[in-house]
């Protein structure tokens, strides 16, 4: 079934020749050998220490069952410590920032600020419950803006876990005491009426020793 | 067969294995014009398909608005099909078809069954179609990489089955026992491809948890990656190279050392290392790419030693000039792709564009342009006869290589400028968007060229196929239309 | 290698030990994975989706918003997720227990999702129609809240219909081209709606075991207990 005519394809192509393997050894096999077993060796040692010996719930980057273990929070204190770190993320940290340092001239910071560490919690709840507003003047510094209260999204238990956590946080040099839900729940009801948010002035007013 | 001797003709009817002289090459070829030349223009025109659809995604992340009212172009939409052309539409036919006439040629055997391929080709075609329009259409699985539907895999998978099948039948009746290293790295592919398919898709059908589901498009990702189209680019270069360089491949142990790293390292990889989940599996991720070195480097000390001293260079044709890319593209995607794991780069390119750069390298890089010299190598045997123009054969390949080379850099590019805008503390997306643009911009280029340069391609086979087409047919046509008893009819004979 | 079936015997076996170990061994370690429950509250976690948000899932696979959002918080191992407040702790399996299609991505073109409820809610407890408006508009015009934006518009998932006495809570204003008629509203689809939903109810802020989120080193000394006991009674009086 070839064409005929000059112009057509005229058969098989010239030189068609099957390729040859050539047998035997080849000494880049020994050196290629070699390499595999270091890799192999690597890849084990790998696998032994990062692997967590399979566990389905190790995740890095943890390696083991036990260190993740140890991280759980095992004191209603470390749950709640947990639980405040987490409310700072959600409401906190768009304007305080994830490391409490603030923003120059817009938010103030929570990280070594003298509002945060004054002995009693009485301002601080009194913020967080029906916000801030105006001028502030925060380790020297001025600001004035305006934040929001939480006292319609958060809990007592809320806001004594995040006051908590803000307050003891030793990544921010904060070392102060807790709050307990029940000073939460003493101050929202002795300020139950109020719908505004409060001012530097009428804060500093209270003695920061409550 | 009228120009075949009687000792011939019976010889390559289902010869037993081992016995006999060989059939010619001619009758081989002749054997395989049918079923292999309609698989390889289809998986060409998808290929072509592939990366129009590529263009106009690129195009899309340039230029958000361009034909931003139509749901079925959606960036979304478009992104699994680029991943179901490539390597459904013309990865899998290209590498039955490629294996049918390579099994062929070394086995030295007629190709039989032919039926089956054609009922693989057109069944598979059917079925992907459906299986791409539901994409569009929305009905995608939401795995990366494994987007089509059930109602479209599990016809491709059986009609793959059929397809599978003549191949490995026509590998059952070799003459020779002893395999060349083409042959095993065909047999790798194709039954491993039929069992993690099928295997896929009743893992899909068994559960309905998604994580189960995730983790299977993970792993057969992975499998038909680097145990589907990597072997049919190796196959393809073990027999490029040592045929056109007219030296013995180099040599027998390496090649075993190849297959048998690459069936029992490779296998265990794809699990991204940002991957939600546990540390074992991540671990295995990380490993294997730095393992799949070692079949890397197998092939390429492979490929360096059997060009040949010089008589005849790589470059003298453009398939030999097409598969050292292809070499070259394959050993820098796998070197990409270890590298990218390993720690203070990995923080760098994690979920960025930079993977998609790799997985170019190795499916279009590699597979892609080593069937493209199998086709240039072999339309003309199969047609038998030489291609019309050689010069437009060697520009597509060079405007195919640079293209690729062009996309990848692209990909690798952007993944890396993202990374760099993305990695610090402060992860701006509008800076990511003002970084990557140039590099988008780029693919946008090299994937309209690419598609270009397959168009040529499909371009050039329809013209040999016509050419002998008319060699073959037209005297008999002639001959039935000329009028009975005339001078015309008596004439031609 | 003449043997074809002894070359077919080695391929099974590297097939099924990598079957074995990635497939069949996530299903056997998983095989009745709990959620997580946390011991002051009782809550579970991950909690099913509410029937909208789930729809909105397999408009999220449909429209392929997986391609360019990836739902994946990152250890801090490998990147600076945790540092740039995408989340207050790394993805893991646990968190798509319940997803019929669990998406994590692997390429973050646009931002990551992971916690786009929680970021978009910051504590407010239901969907307000104020919330769910906010979503759709970046839908309907993803230019207007960041210009540049390579996300693409979703005009498709939007339709006009004639407005009723009331106008609709969910309505959208048009740009683009689109005019409305005299009585006419541009509104979200259902499938809009099942979208905005599930994207508010991304949220995975919740300490569990498999990634815990450390409690804060205690001060010198002194517990995370207020120091004076008598603290809780001496409230002043009122400003």
């Amino acid at each position: 079934m070839k064409g005929q005519s000059t112009n057509q394809p005229t058969g098989q192509i010239a030189g068609d020749v099957e390729p040859r393997l050539e047998a035997g050894s080849s000494p880049h096999v020994f050196w290629l050998m070699s390499l595999f077993g270091i890799l192999v060796v690597w890849g084990d040692s790998y696998l032994i220490n990062r692997a967590a010996d399979f566990h389905p719930q190790v995740y890095t980057p943890y390696t083991s069952y036990a260190e993740v273990d140890n991280l759980r929070p095992k004191s209603a204190d470390d749950m709640l410590a947990v639980k405040g770190r987490m409310l700072y993320g959600t409401f906190c940290q768009p304007c305080h920032q994830p490391n409490a340092a603030g923003v120059p001239g817009q938010f103030p910071p929570l990280a070594g600020s003298d509002w945060v560490s004054t002995p009693g919690a009485e301002r601080l709840i009194r913020i967080v419950l029906n916000g801030l507003a105006g001028p502030v003047t925060v380790n020297g510094l001025p600001y004035n803006n305006a934040m929001p209260g939480f006292k319609d999204s958060v809990s007592d238990e809320d806001v004594a876990a995040v006051l908590s956590f803000v307050r003891g946080n030793k990544e921010w040099g904060n070392t102060s005491p807790g709050v307990k839900p029940e000073q939460v729940k003493a101050i929202r009801a002795l300020v139950s009426d109020r719908a505004d948010q409060w001012t530097s002035e009428e804060l500093l007013k209270l003695p920061d020793s409550n | 067969m009228t120009d075949s001797s009687p000792e011939r003709s019976e010889c390559c009817e289902g010869s037993p294995e081992g016995s006999g002289t060989s059939c010619t090459t001619e009758s081989i070829d002749l054997s395989c014009r049918w079923t292999v030349l309609p698989l390889l223009i289809s998986s060409l025109l998808w290929l072509l398909l592939g990366s129009a659809t590529l263009a106009l995604s690129q195009i899309k992340l340039v230029a958000p608005g361009f034909l931003s009212s139509y749901e079925a172009v959606s960036y979304g939409r478009l992104e699994g099909v680029i991943t179901s052309a490539f390597v459904f539409g013309f990865g899998l036919p290209a590498l039955l078809a490629a294996a049918a006439w390579l099994q062929s040629r070394l086995g030295r055997t007629n190709l039989e069954g032919a039926i089956g391929l054609h009922i693989f080709g057109f069944a598979w075609n059917v079925a992907l179609v459906a299986g791409v329009a539901g994409i569009l259409t929305g009905d995608g699985t939401g795995l990366v990489g494994f987007e089509l539907p059930r109602y479209a895999t599990t016809p491709m998978a059986c009609a793959y089955v059929v397809g599978a099948a003549v191949v490995l039948l026509n590998l059952k009746m070799r003459q020779h026992r002893e395999m060349y290293p083409t042959q095993w790295f065909f047999l790798l592919s194709v039954l491993w491809f039929g069992w993690s398919f099928t295997g896929a898709i009743i893992a899909q059908s068994s559960t309905t948890s998604g994580l189960l589901q995730y983790i299977v498009g993970l792993w057969f990702r992975q499998q038909y990656l680097w145990l589907t189209l990597v072997p049919g680019y190796i196959a393809v270069t073990l027999y490029l190279v040592p045929k056109l360089a007219k030296v013995p491949l180099q040599n027998r142990s390496l090649a075993m050392m190849v297959f048998w790293s690459l069936v029992f390292l490779a296998p265990f990889g794809g699990i991204p290392a940002s991957a939600p989940l546990p540390a074992w599996l991540v671990g295995l991720g990380t490993v294997t790419p730095a393992l799949v070195l070692i079949p890397t480097l197998g092939l390429f000390l492979i490929f360096k030693n059997s060009r040949g001293e010089g008589q005849c260079p790589m470059r003298l044709t453009s398939e030999g000039r097409l598969i050292s890319a292809a070499t070259v593209f394959f050993v820098s995607g796998v070197l990409l792709s270890w590298i990218g794991t390993v720690t203070p780069l990995a923080r760098l390119v994690d979920s960025t564009s930079y993977f998609k750069g790799v997985s170019t390298l190795l499916i279009l890089g590699g597979f892609g342009l080593g069937i493209i010299a199998l086709v240039h190598h072999a339309v003309p045997r199969l047609t038998g006869g030489a291609w019309a123009n050689a010069d437009l054969l060697r520009a597509q390949g060079m405007l195919s290589s640079v293209t690729v080379l062009g996309l990848a850099v692209a990909l690798v590019g952007a993944g890396i400028s993202q990374g760099l805008k993305t990695s610090g503390s402060s992860g701006s997306v509008g800076d990511l968007i003002g970084s990557s643009r140039p590099f988008f911009a780029l693919a946008v280029l090299c994937a309209l060229g690419f598609a270009g340069a397959q168009l040529m391609l499909v371009g050039a086979v329809f013209v040999q196929v016509f050419r002998s087409l008319n060699a073959c047919c037209m005297p008999m046509i002639s001959l039935w239309l000329a009028p009975m008893g005339s001078k015309k009819g008596a004439v031609r004979s | 290698m003449k043997h074809g079936p002894l070359i077919v015997v080695g391929l099974l076996v590297a097939a099924a030990s990598s079957w074995s170990a990635i497939i069949l061994g996530p299903v056997i370690q998983w095989n009745d994975l709990q959620p997580f429950k946390d011991e002051t509250t009782g809550a579970l976690y991950p909690a099913r989706r509410p029937g909208l948000a789930e729809q909105g899932l397999e408009v999220f696979r449909s429209q392929g918003c997986f391609h360019c959002h990836s739902q994946n918080v990152r250890s801090a191992g490998l990147a600076s997720d945790l540092k740039q407040g995408l989340g207050a702790r790394r993805t893991v399996a646990l968190d798509f227990l319940y997803d019929s299609v669990v998406m994590p991505g692997e390429v973050r073109l646009g931002p990551d999702l992971a916690n786009f409820g929680a970021r978009a809610r910051k504590g407010q407890g239901a969907d307000t129609n104020a919330l769910v408006s906010s979503v759709l508009s970046r839908l309907y015009n993803p230019q207007s809240k960041l210009p540049g934006s390579m996300m693409p518009r979703y005009p498709w998932l939007f339709e006009v219909r004639p407005k009723g006495s009331v106008a609709d809570p969910l309505a959208i204003k048009p740009d683009n081209g689109v005019t409305l008629g005299a009585g006419e509203e541009l509104v979200p689809k259902p499938e809009a709606v099942a979208l905005a939903h599930y994207l508010l109810s991304l949220d995975s802020n919740v300490s569990i075991f498999e990634a815990p989120i450390p409690a804060p080193p205690k001060p010198n000394g002194a517990t995370n207990e207020v120091a004076n006991a008598g603290a809780t009674t001496n409230v002043t009086s009122k400003p």
